[in-house]
């Protein structure tokens, strides 16, 4: 990695944590919605706070998941006024850190979401991510890292279709399944204890997913966004 | 469970369907190339050197 | 971009690869209904092994040819590696849903359920959703350039993410319960299992044929249409 790449990264990533610090509406809005996820969760599961708290990290995922991509669709979109995608491809230099500085960013934002969303969730779905705590961080980083790797890939991809909204989570969700089934296990794991040590196997599938599909994206990013 | 007597209806049913796809899908192949061929010029040719719009 | 260089249509031996095509799928069909006997243990169900096992392969090949044409054609940018990719993937898809169909009909007289998340049934559904993906993109998209390489891109990612994809719902259902798994085979069983193979190989290729001359078709049409378009001053 040279000093220009990691240069331009840094400046999409403050570019766009500029506009979203700007415009706090949207993240509220965010953090909103994810909770009212959960609270359908709760509506749809009941009150019993034993299946809440089984259930608690799949359906935190679930939410994380769902608010993560309809954040995505606007990574994007809000370059598109007055053109600025082609404003930004056409400084000299790594096309690349068009995709790590989105990237980061949207990293950047699932992660403030989830530090609001962790507690709610808690105190709604009676989960205790205190007593492994660094345990539950790390698990959630890696989930969230590989989340947006694929979701920010994806969300550049299908910009320029018709019915884009629509195609972003046809395209995300399947490919999502090796992170949603290791970020909802070994959060489970975290959760309620790991009598038989399965929770090491789960972190080294995220790890393994995030790497692949990180050197993948970063590779064939600049295909993506030829002219 | 009885396997010899409950399983055959659905074995019968699956070669039954796995072949009623191979002959629709074939017939399907065969009548979508015709329709396409029959909007196409007697000798498709390609216009060549045309630009396609671009909208980036 | 200039329009491409599209073979034109030959008479070709397309009728005759069918034929054959027709008579091994016939006797792999007559080989697993008549001349092996049923399964000791599951009996007459068991014979499903026969057209589910080759459509799984069939699946497979295909999807596995749709990644290799993907990589062509981003590294040569020939519209025919983009025209053999989409049709391979249409066909994959076609048989990965009969896979499912028979996996499910084979499930519900020896499992006793229509579904079960086995690691094999469900990577399966994952992968039709993926490469279902991969067309409903390509509907999206007008221009065929752009098509082509954002959906060679998804041939490339989603063929990519299936492996990884079985291994976490292995590891995550061998938490609750082992793995079917295939018992040793009889020799008999093997060899018209092989024929049968050998046969959807056959069909692949036939249908491969037929949907590449359909694909070329369509292509051309896209282009009279973009052409006219153009001259249309829009």
């Amino acid at each position: 990695m040279n000093g220009s790449l990691a240069l331009r990264t840094w400046a999409i990533l403050w570019k766009d944590m500029l506009v979203e610090l700007r415009t706090k509406q949207s993240f509220s809005a965010m953090v909103f919605f994810a909770a009212l996820v959960l609270f359908l969760f709760g509506f749809a599961i009941g009150p019993d706070p034993a299946t809440l708290s089984r259930l608690g990290g799949g359906l935190l995922w679930i939410a994380i998941a769902f608010t993560g991509m309809l954040s995505l669709g606007r990574t994007f979109q809000s370059e598109e006024v007055a053109g600025g995608l082609d404003g930004l491809r056409m400084y000299p230099g790594e096309i690349r850190a068009i995709y790590l500085g989105k990237l980061l960013a949207n990293f950047v934002l699932l992660i403030l979401l989830e530090i609001v969303l962790v507690p709610v969730a808690a105190v709604l779905l009676q989960l205790e991510p205190w007593g492994r705590f660094p345990l539950f961080v790390g698990i959630t980083l890696l989930g969230t890292f590989g989340f947006s790797v694929i979701g920010t890939f994806y969300a550049s991809l299908t910009q320029h279709l018709r019915a884009r909204e629509l195609m972003l989570p046809l395209l995300l969700f399947p490919a999502l399944v090796p992170v949603f089934l290791g970020a909802v296990n070994a959060t489970t794991l975290a959760l309620a204890g790991d009598p038989l040590d399965r929770i090491g196997g789960w972190v080294r599938l995220l790890i393994s997913f995030d790497v692949i599909f990180f050197v993948v994206c970063v590779w064939i990013y600049p295909l993506v966004l030829e002219e | 469970m009885e396997g010899q007597a409950s399983g055959t209806p659905f074995m019968v049913a699956g070669y039954l369907i796995t072949w009623v796809v191979l002959v629709w899908y074939a017939w399907r192949l065969e009548r979508r190339f015709l329709s396409a061929r029959r909007v196409l010029p007697a000798d498709a040719e390609p216009p060549a050197g045309e630009g396609t719009s671009e909208n980036g | 971009m200039t329009t491409t260089e599209l073979p034109r249509f030959k008479r070709g031996r397309a009728p005759l690869l069918g034929l054959v095509t027709l008579i091994i799928l016939v006797a792999g069909a007559m080989a697993g209904l008549l001349a092996v006997p049923a399964d000791a243990l599951q009996g007459e169900v068991q014979r499903l092994m026969y057209v589910h096992v080759p459509a799984a392969w069939l699946a497979m090949l295909a999807f596995f040819v749709v990644f290799v044409m993907s990589v062509l054609y981003l590294i040569q940018r020939d519209p025919r590696w983009d025209l053999i990719a989409v049709s391979s993937a249409e066909i994959g898809i076609v048989f990965t849903a009969l896979t499912l169909v028979l996996g499910s009909l084979w499930g519900k007289p020896t499992w006793g359920v229509w579904w079960t998340w086995d690691p094999r049934l469900t990577t399966t559904a994952i992968m039709l959703m993926i490469y279902v993906g991969y067309l409903v993109v390509r509907s999206f998209a007008e221009d065929p350039e752009k098509r082509a390489r954002w959906s060679a891109i998804i041939g490339i990612v989603g063929f990519v993410d299936v492996p990884i994809v079985y291994l976490s719902v292995l590891w995550w259902r061998t938490l609750h319960q082992p793995p079917s798994s295939p018992r040793s085979m009889a020799g008999e069983f093997v060899y018209v299992l092989l024929l049968n193979v050998a046969a959807f190989t056959f069909l692949y290729a036939y249908l491969m044929v037929r949907r590449y001359r359909l694909a070329v078709a369509e292509r051309q049409l896209e282009e009279l249409r973009l052409s006219r378009e153009d001259r249309g001053g829009r």
